[in-house]
């Protein structure tokens, strides 16, 4: 329960700190005159007075959401288990040719069109850019199967399972940087441990060290942040 | 930076013809995207602000492989230039998750897939026909073909025609697909131009359409238009057969505007902004003409310009 609560903890802090150094970028506009002779401006278009500063279209680079292939591919990459694949071209979509394909046990079609993807050429059910409640839902069951997936070890230093001579930070780092493609900042780095060490001291998963179980945690933590979804 | 025309293989007297009505509406001054957008950015007051070298290693493997960067590039890509970054991953070789295509090949053909194939405007169903509209759409990455070419080769193809039966059907999808909209009521009427192409066996009867691969085969017959109205005005101009139909088409800007909206759209994630800076939708249309049609080019030159190597909203 301890390990839940950390967890929880955990997704906020990265949710709510990240990298953040954009944010003075905010007050650019209204710098340089943006607003007309006010010097204020306003996106709200309820409020018709304030002009709209369109320039904000080239403040700023893509925010997008990565498609559900990309986001089954990469926790795949990240954590070396296999969902499969899929083949759009398959014959026979009834005969589920698409959840098997490239690997008979895949879960690669089950997951991937509850994130609005895999698209086959019956029943195309559209990407979409938003993430609702079953959207989260079947994220967590496949993040769930891929970090917790014991023959998988990618998300773990040296893609093994950890030895007495793991520490802890090793682990923390391996995954940010292939998580996120940077070191974690020394506010990444506090929370994160802060999560080892509650999870060290009352593991969640059983038949394997403290360390892996927190590993693996830390795994279902990171693969579900805005930070990892959002590129 | 100023940019001469050159010959490509791809393009035809109709590109040439685009590209000169293009060149007569822009003032001469041969400023790429990246360099109009740095300029509007300064005029605000600003400037472009590249996003950190993490995030855009990352934004780069993404949009171009279809998965988070490996450890060895994040070693082997340390300061580098987003062009080099952009020509690293389009460079991949096939990955796991590729089916032995390269990344870049794959990821595209994947985008592509859902408006071409798929999406609620087109739906294809025949196998056969999927996989031939795959190649088709693989050339464009892969050997960097005419994306024009591929434009009349669908509209022609005996794909199109059996998927979209009657003349507004067509004129609707076509529309949708290639220059970006649906269709107004008033362009509609277009359809009737498509209407002397029939099938070419009508003895075979549409029980057997999913069966029989001869019935999906159209021709163009003029004395269909004996019974049908196969003329029709589209923009004040007049047509009455179906390559009028795909030339009045193709040689409106629309086809390039819309081209370079749905690349925008695929990797920045939000419209071009094209009312408020037409210049910068204008230079990329008059140079992917000038580029011989090719979608390489244009996902480049969006790839590489500041709206796209710039630092994320919110990490």
């Amino acid at each position: 329960m301890n390990a839940r609560l950390a967890l929880a903890a955990f997704s906020a802090a990265l949710l709510s700190c990240g990298g953040g150094s954009s944010t003075a970028r905010l007050s650019s506009p209204a710098q340089a005159g943006a607003g007309g002779a006010s010097g204020t401006f306003s996106t709200d278009p309820r409020d018709k007075a304030a002009p709209v500063d369109r320039t904000l279209s080239f403040y700023y680079g893509p925010m997008k959401l990565m498609t559900a292939e990309a986001i089954l591919y990469s926790v795949a990459s990240f954590t070396g288990h296999s969902f499969g694949t899929f083949d759009f071209t398959a014959p026979d979509p009834a005969a589920r040719a698409f959840a098997d394909a490239g690997n008979t046990a895949g879960t690669m079609y089950r997951h991937c069109p509850f994130f609005g993807g895999c698209m086959e050429h019956r029943i195309p059910l559209g990407r979409t850019s938003f993430m609702g409640t079953g959207w989260v839902l079947e994220l967590e069951r496949a993040v769930v199967e891929a970090c917790n997936d014991r023959a998988a070890f990618q998300m773990l230093p040296g893609n093994r399972a950890p030895d007495a001579t793991t520490l802890a930070v090793d682990v923390v780092r391996h995954q940010f940087m292939r998580a996120f493609g940077a070191q974690p900042t020394d506010a990444d780095l506090q929370v994160a441990m802060a999560y080892m060490q509650s999870h060290l001291a009352a593991p969640e998963l059983t038949g394997v060290t403290p360390l892996e179980s927190a590993g693996r945690g830390l795994c279902r933590a990171l693969l579900t942040t805005n930070r990892f979804l959002l590129y | 930076m100023a940019r001469g025309l050159h010959w490509h293989r791809g393009m035809s007297v109709r590109s040439i013809t685009v590209l000169l009505v293009l060149a007569a509406a822009l003032p001469a001054r041969g400023e790429t995207a990246d360099e109009l957008i740095r300029k509007y950015l300064e005029q605000r007051g600003t400037s472009a602000q590249q996003a950190k070298h993490s995030e855009l290693v990352r934004r780069y493997a993404i949009d171009l492989t279809g998965v988070i960067p490996a450890e060895a590039d994040l070693t082997a890509l340390e300061g580098k230039t987003p062009r080099e970054l952009f020509a690293w991953f389009k460079a991949k070789g096939p990955m796991p998750h590729t089916r032995g295509e390269r990344p870049y090949v794959w990821v595209n053909l994947l985008l592509d897939a859902d408006h071409f194939l798929f999406s609620n405007s087109t739906q294809f169903t025949q196998v056969r026909f999927i996989r031939e509209f795959n190649g088709e759409l693989r050339k464009l990455y892969a050997d960097g073909a005419s994306y024009e070419a591929f434009a009349r080769w669908a509209l022609e193809s005996q794909n199109f025609l059996s998927r979209f039966p009657s003349g507004a059907d067509r004129s609707n999808a076509a529309f949708f697909l290639f220059l970006g909209r649906h269709s107004l009521p008033a362009e509609v009427p277009a359809g009737n131009m498509w209407n002397g192409w029939v099938l070419r066996n009508a003895a075979i009867s549409s029980g057997q359409a999913e069966t029989n691969a001869d019935y999906h085969v159209y021709v163009y017959q003029a004395s269909a238009c004996a019974t049908s109205l196969c003329t029709a005005r589209l923009w004040s101009k007049t047509g009455s057969t179906p390559k009028e139909a795909i030339d009045l088409m193709l040689a409106s800007t629309m086809f390039a505007e819309g081209t370079v909206d749905r690349y925008w759209q695929r990797l920045v994630g939000r419209p071009l902004p094209g009312n408020d800076f037409p210049d910068v939708r204008r230079e990329l249309v008059r140079g992917f003409v000038q580029s011989g049609w090719n979608v390489n080019w244009l996902v480049e030159e969006i790839a590489t310009s500041a709206a796209y190597t710039q630092e994320m909203m919110f990490r």
